[in-house]
């Protein structure tokens, strides 16, 4: 494994797949990232069972969700300091409400919840 | 090659949210989460639990469309190129760009290193 072996983050969960013949091996997948495996089982979920998923579009996927949470994490973040407070709670499904009022992908998105 | 995925393990601790809403490790959702906010900032467990469910949500939608694209061209294999479209199609256009330019660096980087480009189907 290209990346440092021993982590301190906890989640050891998760296989990287050939990260040394990746690009992306630069980065630490541990912190960045998803794990690609878990990204994986969700994508087959949503596929027929002959679809076959190739590597770079679930690598595509794992960077644009580190983005998604950033993202509303971002969002969240500056409501909580607009109100003095350290702790995000029920902001998050907030922003999620105003997501879903602002973009209609959004509202496709979060249907379901 | 057909992919062999192992079931992951999920947290025996159920509140109610399904079980698949919870196929990523909460950790790493905390960990993406803390990297963008100040260092005095916490994150409640709720936040990480919503953002767990939202990501889920997100990966299922983006995999669907991509998907059905496939089938319309009757292709097999779901590709980057189809994320990218996907994320286009649905209106995440801040997303597809940037990763469409990723792709292609990301091609750029297998090619140079002796591997083949994903083959088309």
């Amino acid at each position: 494994m290209f990346n440092a072996p021993a982590s301190p983050c906890g989640s050891g969960r998760g296989n990287h797949e050939s990260s040394e013949h990746s690009p992306r091996s630069y980065f630490r997948e541990q912190d960045c990232f998803l794990p690609i495996a878990n990204i994986s089982c969700i994508m087959k979920k949503m596929l027929p069972s002959n679809r076959k998923i190739a590597k770079d579009a679930k690598e595509t996927l794992q960077e644009c969700v580190s983005e998604f949470i950033s993202f509303v994490t971002c969002e969240v973040s500056d409501k909580c300091q607009g109100e003095k407070r350290k702790t995000i709670n029920d902001d998050c499904n907030r922003t999620v409400t105003v997501l879903k009022k602002e973009e209609g992908a959004f509202i496709m998105l979060f249907f379901h919840l | 090659m057909v992919d062999n995925v192992g079931g992951s393990s999920s947290n025996a601790e159920n509140s109610g949210i399904r079980e698949q809403d919870r196929l990523l490790p909460i950790a790493n959702v905390g960990r993406i989460m803390k990297q963008i906010l100040p260092p005095n900032a916490k994150i409640s467990k709720e936040s990480k639990e919503t953002m767990q469910e939202c990501v889920s949500e997100f990966i299922s939608f983006v995999t669907s469309e991509a998907s059905e694209k496939c089938r319309k061209e009757r292709r097999k294999t779901v590709n980057g190129d189809d994320i990218c479209w996907a994320l286009g199609s649905l209106g995440f256009d801040d997303y597809a760009e940037p990763l469409r330019r990723y792709l292609q660096r990301y091609r750029e980087l297998e090619v140079d290193r002796g591997n083949s480009p994903p083959k088309r189907e």
